[in-house]
């Protein structure tokens, strides 16, 4: 076809993959004149083997958007952007961000980074290495909505922020999802090729996939689906673990072999009262009590949960408990269980070499939570600019970010950050994050530089290597970030850098690019060429040469755990204060809901959007698609709720409206709303779709984020809906 | 012999724009198509024109004799689909 396809369009054929989401699926771009025609998913990809979703297919058109930014632009006065040229915006920026050193120093510098850096490896370092550089701890990220607690329970348990066991979907008799629609999602902390089809050869062969989520989702509608309250995972995770040692289903062998701190495993799970459990669920004792004998009883089982299980208030304790139960069941590295990836990047090392990978090392100035993977959560953001003394926060550069839109209580975001002395964005969109910016900088866009998933890769249900040059030169006034950010660093002294001895060989005038340390991590890693003495190794040339990507197995490794956990025991360490203290706190939780906001919001999934991004892309915008909470039939009925109503949906922290959606696809008592709504800026088409901010319902309060972490809490959020018309009459 | 859609499709609907008899469904403008994981063609209205499988940028079309085994089954997946909405 693609054969076909070149000598029509008397265009080129290109490999790369999509830079959108953790599938990273392989494409085949079709060039013409400098141009992208079309992207196609390339059958010969090791991992996604010929799949690719309507989001990859139709990126071509972001690059050609005539909304995006093609040229550095200066907020003026009245709030329009003016076009400037990069010295003009850089030099500016400098001497800006030169008076913030001056009298607030270098740690009130702030820079956010955003979940597309996870596709841009240069970005990716160049901003670690900008906060090393400057020593500040305001480093904010995505990380801190969804993903902290993986990264907190990484260290805890396994060493390493970046050492996160996934499921084995090719070889498990048991799959337990929990809070996951890899269907829609394409899969997150796991990149399984071809998801769905995957999981539905677990059940083909016999085996068994239970879906556990408030609303029967695309995936849950599949396979066995296990509705649950929002925020219950922690409960029925908790609840599956006690049952199995209180029966003695554990493997014991496994944990004696395997771990330290074992027996202090039934200890945390002792106070959990099964008939709580099921309360605070919606799923019965019986219920729970059969899934923790099945899960143990299976040849090999795998518990995997990712944002429902990840945005609740107890999120770092509900994936120690995911681990804990794959560990205790003896489903950590074998196969069909819970297995460590092959990354051909080996960024564990690398995040422990450049310092980054770590936990609770520091604190916080405002709020005192603890760091995760070097960074400070966006929870603590608004304070942290509001609140003076010495490291207040005073500037900021977003990279592809949108935390008005993506961040907890995102009103006060959208309001502090309107209080910097400076704020630069780079960013292919004025966003309503970017609208704020004194600067908005226009990235290139992934099709437009060279390319290494260094993200996803670790995760890979069939393990590769890709590394892929740019498929087309970026626009004439449009420049990589990692340039960007090394013009804004030469401007205030440093070189953005993480790295030993880069501050030094910038004093010499040496300044090597991201490439350069990437390589040389790659080249002397697991699956290197060590400069040549490992004839079939890898290297960024040789990859380069390979752009379709280069198979480095047919499956996951097992029995690697002592070369895979970073502990000096090389055992997995179970034991921590800080996950006892969690329990605890699970335990004193009151149990009833308030009964002023008694139903429990949810986010959803939706398979043409992407986070806060691509709805200014026409083909995922076909049928005038609109943000709709979906609310139970019962529920709807007895609130006066039709069809298409407007509703007002209120929490503690704020309201919005959305029409409804009135479904049994969601358990009574929870309503799900999709995020990444409500744009403001200069995308018109995103603008025009409407709806509203999800994080207006949302906190950032210390006390009421996962505590260990700060990460965000977006799920369970005791909410009350009524119908608009009712809503404006008593207002 | 009509047109089926098989496992590949990603519900992109660029066949859905092409077809001349307006006979893959659901069109954006339908109930479900925010959901749907694919679309399917109406066997009892598709012409045999074959614009649906040059415009598939994922190669899901296939005559029905055509079918690769592995997905013989759609053919009766595309017809259940138009039973099941009354459609058929």
């Amino acid at each position: 076809m693609s054969h076909r396809d070149a000598q029509i369009d008397g265009g080129v054929s290109k490999k790369l993959f999509c830079g959108i989401c953790e599938a990273s699926c392989g494409l085949v771009a079709t060039v013409v004149g400098g141009e992208v025609v079309k992207l196609r998913p390339d059958p010969e990809h090791p991992n996604s083997r010929g799949f690719a979703c309507s989001k990859g297919i139709a990126f071509p058109a972001v690059r050609v958007d005539p909304d995006r930014v093609l040229q550095p632009l200066r907020r003026e006065p009245d709030g329009s952007f003016a076009p400037v040229s990069w010295d003009v915006a850089l030099d500016d920026i400098g001497r800006r961000l030169r008076a913030v050193i001056k009298s607030h120093g270098r740690e009130s510098i702030g820079v956010y980074l955003g979940n597309p850096n996870g596709w841009n490896y240069g970005a990716f370092l160049s901003l670690i290495g900008l906060c090393a550089a400057l020593k500040t701890k305001h480093f904010y990220g995505a990380t801190s909505v969804d993903i902290n607690n993986y990264w907190a329970v990484g260290q805890l348990l396994y060493g390493n922020n970046l050492a996160n066991p996934v499921p084995d979907l090719h070889r498990t008799d048991f799959f337990l999802c929990i809070g996951a629609n890899p269907v829609i999602s394409h899969g997150s902390m796991i990149n399984v090729g071809r998801v769905r089809e995957t999981m539905l050869g677990i059940v083909e062969r016999g085996g068994r996939v239970v879906v556990v989520d408030p609303r029967r989702t695309e995936t849950a509608e599949l396979f066995e689906h296990l509705p649950i309250r929002p925020s219950g995972d922690v409960w029925l995770l908790a609840a599956m673990l006690k049952v199995i040692f209180d029966e003695r289903l554990q493997d014991r062998r496994a944990l004696e072999q395997m771990t330290r701190g074992h027996e202090t495993l039934p200890m945390l799970v002792r106070g959990i009262d099964l008939d709580r459990a099921a309360r605070e669920t919606g799923i019965s004792v019986e219920r729970i009590t059969n899934l923790a004998r099945d899960f143990a009883a299976a040849p090999s089982a795998s518990v995997y949960g990712r944002c429902g299980a990840s945005l609740g208030p107890y999120a770092t304790l509900a994936k120690y408990l995911i681990d804990a139960l794959n560990i205790a069941t003896g489903n950590l590295d074998r196969p069909g269980g819970w297995c460590f990836g092959r990354p051909m990047l080996d960024t564990e090392k690398l995040t422990a070499l450049l310092k980054l990978s770590g936990y609770d090392r520091w604190r916080t100035r405002v709020d005192g939570i603890p760091e995760v993977f070097g960074t400070s959560p966006m929870a603590t953001l608004p304070r942290e600019i509001r609140t003076p003394g010495p490291g207040q926060l005073r500037a900021m550069v977003i990279a592809s970010g949108n935390p008005v839109t993506s961040g907890p209580a995102s009103g006060q975001i959208e309001q502090t950050l309107q209080e910097l002395d400076l704020l630069v964005s780079l960013d292919p969109y004025i966003t309503e994050t970017s609208r704020l910016a004194h600067y908005v900088l226009p990235p290139a866009l992934w099709l437009e530089r060279e390319g290494m998933p260094i993200f996803t890769q670790s995760h890979s249900a069939v393990p590769y290597a890709q590394w892929v040059p740019a498929t087309v030169p970026p626009p004439k006034e449009v420049r990589e970030d990692w340039w960007i950010i090394d013009q804004i660093s030469k401007r205030i002294g440093v070189v953005p850098s993480a790295a030993p001895g880069a501050q030094l060989l910038g004093r010499l005038g040496i300044r090597p690019k991201p490439s350069l340390l990437v390589d040389m991590v790659l080249r002397v890693g697991p699956e290197g060429d060590l400069f040549g003495l490992r004839r079939r190794g890898l290297s960024r040339k040789k990859l380069i040469a390979n752009p379709g990507g280069i198979k480095l197995a047919d499956g996951l490794p097992t029995a690697v755990l002592r070369e895979r956990v970073h502990h000096k025991d090389r055992r997995v360490h179970l034991d921590h204060p800080v996950i006892t203290a969690e329990m605890d706190r699970l335990l004193a939780s009151p149990e009833r809901d308030d009964p002023d906001y008694p139903l429990r919001l949810f986010s959803v999934r939706e398979l043409r959007s992407q986070n806060s991004w691509m709805h200014n892309v026409p083909k995922l915008m076909a049928a005038d698609r609109v943000q709709r909470l979906r609310i139970h039939p019962q529920d709807a009925d007895e609130l006066g709720i039709d069809d298409g109503d407007e509703v007002e949906i209120a929490s503690r922290h704020g309201r919005i409206i959305a029409p409804a959606r009135v479904s049994d696809e969601v358990m009574r008592g929870s309503v799900g709303l999709p995020q990444g709504w409500g744009h403001r800026g200069g995308w018109r088409r995103a603008v025009a779709a409407g709806g509203s901010t999800y994080n207006l319902l949302t906190t950032n309060a210390p006390s009421e984020v996962d505590v260990p972490t700060g990460n965000a809490v977006f799920n369970g959020v005791a909410v009350r809906v009524r119908p608009l018309v009712t809503a404006k009459e008593e207002s | 012999m009509p047109y089926v859609i098989a496992a590949p499709c990603v519900a992109d609907y660029s066949c859905v724009e092409v077809c001349p008899v307006d006979c893959i469904h659901p069109t954006p403008d339908e109930a479900g198509f925010e959901q749907a994981e694919q679309m399917y063609i109406n066997p009892a209205e598709c012409i045999d024109c074959e614009a649906c499988v040059e415009a598939c940028p994922v190669d899901a079309i296939f005559a029905a004799d055509e079918l690769p085994e592995r997905w013989l089954q759609y053919a009766e997946i595309n017809i259940g689909y138009f039973e099941s909405n009354g459609r058929g």
